[in-house]
């Protein structure tokens, strides 16, 4: 179980318990005593989760509603930018015979940005937390779009 | 007897020498060598092979004393050398009443041999011979015997007759050497030789007879009485060079002291003629099987694509009947090789998608790179659309097997795509080559997986630093090869524009100027790829020796195996594992398992260990008091210890990382992956995040214990921030946080901590005592795990194998392995895991007929259990699933049963001859490359169901107990059976 806190309109914040049921197939969040089995039930329930200032959080939620524990949100492009070049770089693994950030193709890293709205999604960037690929994410807008949450890989370096 | 490296030959070599500052010596244990024995078995808690590799580094003589004693009293030693102890034994096996009740369960005639040259007490030697007597009288080593039974003859000749002198009695000398003037002449040639050889040596030693000199005479001049022609005619072969002769020499001088045979045979095949199309040298030495079969697809994949790049079947029925005579390559593989290439020949999709592969899309980046490495392309050859393909028919046509590293859980998969769907896997490469990725759509979510460039280094060679290495295959170490006579090796060297005349030389001036002489092992692990790299940088003239490595290593790896083949499963092992889709994620499990359960909500106590203070219970405790302090009526303390938890799980997820470490010995453990000894996920700390080479291993209590600490105090600066901008009085704030803070610090140093936080990882455990931390199952800073093929089966869900979980086993019977790393008994009951079997096969009956409809001649399917993954052969127990099904029992009557009661009548001496099932592919490979398979039999002394490693063809088989992958108690058991034309709904979860 993680946590996090949502600020609500009225300036209080309430504990949002992000679990995993059902021997982990089964993605739940509790907030204020109700389960919610979705990132549309929750977001219809909360709606402040739609504003700009709880973007991040509503990526992190949308990571645990896909079951996609093995991204982490990116939440300072420039400091990532600088690590990632750098351990491309690097070239290895800190266990030498693991695969390294420079085994996966080299990406080009520019777009990297803080979540943001594009027109018909929600756009923000993770990296794998085994490798430190990085990954563009398109979640279809509004909540209830049709279509899939897409974690695209970016542009490769030539 | 010379036993310099004879603990060696045998066995292991070291690995390391954790305990040699504090294991016993002889002089510590009076001189006595009972009671050091005894205390060595202690020191080392019966782990033999630790045991083992610390004894290969104490003198001679010592090895000398501690084989003879251990070989007599320690029935540990005897099992880990396969030679039975008798009592034990008869116990087990044998009915009352038996005839031979010495030494009675002889799985080799080499442990009769050893037993027989290793004891000191003449009446157990010379029982020995008679008993290897009688077990060569009921099995005669001729002709119709299998090439692994005739191998350990050969092995049991050669100890015996090295060790004829050490015989305590002339009557046991003569018995040694009447077997073998016995059974020698129904040997092949080749071992003749290698026999009649040591004979002669055996003349020059103290303590022979004169008369037993006359016949070793006699011997030593019979050498290949029975000549290639004999053989040919016996064998009904054309071909002297019979596949099943391949691995022969490998073993010929296993025990010879410095024997080195040319480790390279490069007799032509006599199906290398004008009118074949593809020539196969025949190898010995490290993994000769893959070179054979890399070779092959190689060369066939030269022939299968034209010059314009299209795929041409003109020569595939030529091909078709050169797999079908020449028996070069082992019998699995050629049954693979035939069905890909009637694929091929018939068009189709294959054949279309085959055809468009970088029609449009140039080879780019790290596809190239895969591509040249496939073909051993130069560096700055620019690969085009007629080499991606022809890399990616060369895949189709590869050897795939696992080896040392822990992918089963993809390897399984890959190895049963590539059998029966090598449409799909054509077009997973066209994805990798063209867009350097393979797209997983499943369950509302579409992730993009990027091409893995990454070659694990897994040659288990045993190098010496004169440049000769040595294997372990079925438990026999091979003969010592020249290193630079490895293909491999050659490709490389010659790529680095070394002269051939100068290869050894410059290998072992290598290892000596990496610090490595004598006729040390060199503890290396991924040898080759360490000797390359030293040379690609010292040698003489080179301006890039980057440049020079990549391509050097290139051509090593190009000769070893299919590159884009590996490519391939590796991609698919590391999207899995980068997903984390599934339940299987070792950060957030360690994240969840310690943080989470022990410091904050609550979960925290450990059944049945009431005595371990939960701090779950302390922190609710201190939250209590502190909602009760006046001092801090205003705000919320709750909120506060929240923020704590919040800081230090987001500072956990930055600061540290689990690597792949396959060689993690998990012999402590019953979880275990790889080639079943290792591989696991071990706990690195970023800092810096930038530079991998400084991150700290953490691999241990201490270490654990002292990063979470440091963690814990960064996580209480950060959190500062947020409580900050929290409602109420800042000092009050702060000074609840400081409180909370002060406790989770107190509570990771505390020395509970550790026990507390290993108790949570393995909930199961929590009852038993735990001595050492580090023996543990699982541990937070340790995951013995590779990963859950879920997502991977997932992914051809809908399209042209189609996987349903069909139920999982729970717990059944058979102990393995305690939390304390002490092994309770052996896996020997499979009867459970044989109903499961048949109980999912049977339910499944209609979906397996489609299969078998679209593959008549053979289909695998995976089975996961929480050990390892492996391939189920549906047709071996076909009964099981026609229309007219037998029963579960009936199958195992008809089977398993009827066979060895029949057997039992006939013969009883060797149990390595009791009728055996192959019902799965284990997906590994000994390390000269044969697959090793998972046979069931009825053992008709212990009317128990077992399982054995064994070869195709039966032979070699290993007791399943050595070979953790196949336990029953406390495993679960998956099945994916293929279901016919069914697509699964894609589910949004948003």
């Amino acid at each position: 179980m993680t946590t996090a806190y949502l600020k609500q309109s009225d300036g209080t914040m309430i504990l949002l318990e992000m679990r995993m049921e059902d021997d982990g197939q089964c993605p739940l969040v509790i907030a204020a005593g109700q389960c919610y089995g979705s990132m549309a039930e929750l977001a219809v329930a909360h709606p402040e989760l739609g504003t700009a200032e709880q973007l991040p959080l509503y990526c992190k939620l949308t990571l645990h509603f896909t079951r996609r524990s093995g991204f982490t949100l990116i939440d300072d492009p420039d400091e990532f930018r600088r690590r990632y070049a750098a351990l491309v770089r690097h070239g290895k693994a800190a266990f030498s015979n693991s695969p390294s950030t420079a085994d996966f193709a080299p990406f080009d890293v520019t777009e990297i940005a803080s979540p943001y709205l594009a027109k018909d999604s929600l756009v923000f960037y993770v990296e794998d937390k085994l490798y430190g690929v990085p990954y563009r994410v398109e979640v279809p807008r509004p909540v209830h779009a049709q279509g899939m949450v897409k974690f695209l890989l970016l542009p490769r370096q030539e | 007897m010379n036993t310099t490296g004879l603990l060696t030959r045998l066995r292991l070599p070291p690995r390391d020498s954790g305990e040699l500052m504090t294991a016993p010596t002889l002089a510590s244990c009076g001189g006595n060598p009972d009671r050091y024995v005894k205390a060595m078995e202690r020191h080392f808690r019966g782990n033999m092979i630790k045991l083992h590799a610390h004894m290969e580094q104490q003198p001679i003589e010592l090895q000398k004393a501690f084989i003879k004693t251990f070989i007599d009293d320690s029935e540990a030693l005897r099992d880990f050398l396969d030679i039975r102890n008798p009592d034990g034994v008869r116990k087990k096996y044998l009915s009352s009443g038996s005839s031979t009740p010495h030494i009675p369960d002889v799985e080799t005639p080499v442990a009769l041999a050893l037993a027989a040259t290793h004891s000191t007490k003449g009446t157990r030697v010379l029982r020995s011979l008679v008993r290897l007597g009688e077990a060569l009288k009921a099995h005669p080593p001729g002709h119709q015997a299998a090439q692994d039974y005739q191998q350990r003859v050969e092995i049991a000749f050669c100890q015996l007759l090295q060790g004829l002198h050490q015989l305590p009695s002339k009557a046991a000398q003569q018995k040694a050497v009447e077997l073998i003037e016995k059974h020698c002449p129904l040997l092949n040639p080749d071992a003749q030789s290698e026999i009649a050889s040591l004979a002669r040596n055996a003349m020059g030693s103290r303590g022979i007879s004169d008369e037993l000199k006359t016949r070793l005479q006699k011997l030593s001049e019979s050498r290949g009485t029975a000549g290639r022609g004999d053989l040919l005619k016996m064998d009904g072969s054309t071909q002297p060079e019979h596949a099943d002769n391949r691995g022969k020499a490998n073993f010929a001088a296993v025990l010879k002291n410095s024997a080195v045979v040319s480790p390279q045979s490069k007799t032509a095949n006599p199906a290398n003629s004008l009118d074949t199309p593809i020539k196969l040298k025949t190898y010995t030495g490290y993994g000769a099987v893959r070179i054979q079969c890399t070779d092959y697809a190689k060369q066939a994949a030269e022939l299968l694509i034209d010059r314009n790049g299209e795929l041409d079947g003109s020569h595939i029925s030529r091909m078709l009947d050169q797999l079908k005579t020449d028996k070069i390559l082992p019998a699995e593989h050629r049954r693979h090789l035939i069905r890909t290439l009637d694929k091929l020949k018939q068009g189709g999709e294959l054949a279309s998608t085959i055809n468009s592969i970088c029609q449009d899309k140039p080879l780019k980046g790290g596809a190239a790179d895969v591509v040249r490495g496939t073909l051993d392309l130069p560096l700055e050859h620019a690969p085009t659309k007629e080499d991606a393909r022809k890399a990616v028919v060369m895949s189709l046509l590869g050897y795939l097997r696992q080896d040392k590293v822990g992918s089963c859980f993809a390897t399984a998969e890959a190895i049963c795509l590539l059998d029966s769907s090598p449409e799909a896997v054509a077009r997973d490469m066209k994805e990798l080559l063209e867009d350097h990725k393979l797209t997983f759509q499943q369950d509302g979510v579409l992730v993009e997986a990027p091409l893995n460039l990454h070659i694990y280094e897994q040659d288990e060679m045993t190098l010496r630093a004169d440049g000769t290495y040595t294997f372990s295959s079925n438990g026999l170490w091979s003969k010592h090869h020249k290193l630079v006579d490895s293909p491999g090796m050659q490709a490389a060297l010659n790529a680095l524009g070394i002269p051939e005349n100068e290869r050894h030389a410059a290998i072992t001036g290598a290892l000596s100027q990496m610090g490595y002489t004598g006729r040390d092992f060199i503890p290396l692990n991924g040898n080759c790829k360490k000797i390359i790299e030293h040379l690609a940088r010292t040698t003489p003239g080179t301006t890039d020796p980057d440049k020079k490595l990549a391509s050097a290593l290139r051509a090593f790896n190009g000769k070893q195996d299919v590159g884009l083949l590996r490519a391939w499963e590796y991609t698919l092992a590391t999207s899995t594992q980068m997903q984390g889709a599934t339940t299987w994620n070792p950060l957030q499990t360690t994240l969840h398992k310690v943080i989470g359960a022990v410091f904050f909500n609550g979960q925290g106590e450990i059944p049945g260990r009431p005595e371990l203070q939960s701090p779950a219970r302390k922190s609710v405790a201190i939250q209590a008091q502190l909602c009760a302090d006046p001092r801090f009526k205003q705000i919320n303390p709750l909120q506060i210890s929240q923020h704590l938890f919040n800081e230090i799980g987001a500072l956990f997820e930055k600061r540290f990382v689990q690597q792949y470490d396959m060689n993690i010995n998990l012999k402590k453990a019953l979880i275990f992956d790889g080639v079943s000894k290792y591989g696991g996920f071990t706990l690195y700390e970023k800092i810096p995040a930038d530079n991998p080479s400084q991150w700290k291993r953490i691999d241990n209590a201490d270490a654990f214990q002292e990063a979470m600490a440091r963690l814990a105090k960064d996580a209480s600066e950060t959190a500062r921030t947020h409580v900050d901008g929290m409602p109420g009085d800042p000092d009050a704030k702060r000074e609840a946080l400081r409180l909370i803070a002060d406790h989770v610090m107190a509570s990771i140093q505390d020395k509970t901590f550790i026990e507390h936080a290993v108790l949570q990882m393995n909930p199961d455990a929590a009852n038993q005592p735990l001595s050492n931390v580090n023996q543990a199952k699982y541990t937070p800073w340790q995951l013995a795990q590779g990963g859950f093929p879920d997502t991977i089966i997932k992914r051809y869900g809908g399209e042209l194998v189609h996987y349903e979980n069909v139920f999982a086993t729970t717990s059944q019977n058979i102990a393995d392995v305690s939390l304390s790393g002490a092994t309770q008994s052996a896996a020997d009951d499979m009867m459970p895991l044989v109903n499961f079997f048949c109980e999912g096969l049977t339910k499944k009956a209609p979906e397996l007929q489609a299969k078998a409809q679209k593959s008549p001649d053979g289909f695998k399917i995976p089975v996961l259990n929480n050990v390892h993954a492996f391939s189920l052969m549906p047709m071996e127990m076909k009964e099981l699933w026609t229309n007219s099904p037998v029963t579960p029992e009936q199958w195992i009557d008809d089977n398993l049963k009827k066979p060895a009661m029949q057997w039992l009548k006939s013969a009883k001496v060797l149990t390595d001859k009791i009728p055996a099932k192959i019902i799965a592919d284990t997906n590994w490979v000994t390390p000269d490359g044969r697959s090793r398979y998972l046979g069931i039999l009825y053992n008709p002394f212990t009317h128990k169901v077992e399982a054995k490693i064994m070869n195709p063809d039966g032979t070699g088989r290993q007791c399943i107990k050595k070979e953790k992958g196949f336990v029953v108690k406390d495993s679960t058991y998956e099945m994916f059976t293929p279901l016919a034309n069914k697509t699964k709904p894609q589910v949004n979860n948003q």
